[in-house]
């Protein structure tokens, strides 16, 4: 999604190396990608599931 | 030793010559090794996830990499939002910005090949549905995949 969009960032987070990740995110599985540090999404989800957690996820 | 086994190395120069068609810059944010290393903010992974990208980018004209030093370098590292290390940024034709915090080994390295083939094409395999969407984001989008090597 950051290839195709000037708007998004990713990143890819050993959370181990980073324990205060695990803490403040509340990590108990992985993966787990948190959207804006706000909203984590559980596990793998299928591609059109993950776009539509990030769309709801900026709704204001 | 190297860390990448003969016939790793071999597969992927081969995957680099057939789809790494553009170039890469990977910036690697890293410490420098010091003769006062303290413990406690002693980056354990930082060494080997250099020595991993030298051996990457011996296998590809279009893999460059760019170490810097979260110290010396703060203010380029602050432009780049690196507060935390092994951090690396890849720059290519891709639009947004992708990066990886730790050091990318077990599955985590065919991502990070992945992300290297999608930087240097600046496309993806995502759907058209996807893309539609994000070319219309009312707002800036940071997404943090956190994982584990195994």
């Amino acid at each position: 999604m950051a290839v195709e969009s000037p708007d998004v960032t990713a990143d890819v987070i050993e959370a181990s190396e980073f324990p205060e990740l695990i803490q403040r995110y509340q990590v108990r599985g992985v993966p787990k990608t948190m959207i804006n540090a706000a909203v984590g999404i559980e596990g793998a989800v299928p591609e059109p599931a993950f776009v539509s957690r990030v769309l709801e996820a900026l709704k204001p | 030793m190297p860390l990448l086994h003969d016939d790793d190395r071999q597969e992927l120069r081969k995957l680099f010559t057939e789809r790494l068609t553009e170039p890469v810059t990977v910036h690697l944010y890293t410490q420098r090794a010091s003769p006062l290393a303290v413990p406690s903010h002693q980056c354990q992974t930082c060494r080997e996830t250099g020595e991993l990208l030298a051996e990457l980018s011996e296998l590809s004209d279009q893999i460059k990499v760019v170490t810097h030093d979260l110290v010396t370098e703060a203010d380029q590292a602050r432009r780049q939002g690196i507060e935390r290390i092994p951090a690396l940024v890849l720059e290519g034709q891709g639009r947004g910005t992708v990066r990886y915090f730790g050091i990318p080994a077990g599955y985590e390295f065919a991502v990070l090949i992945e992300a290297l083939l999608d930087a240097s094409r600046g496309t993806t395999s995502l759907s058209p549905a996807t893309k539609q969407y994000l070319a219309k984001l009312p707002k800036p989008v940071h997404l943090e995949v956190l994982v584990t090597p195994t």
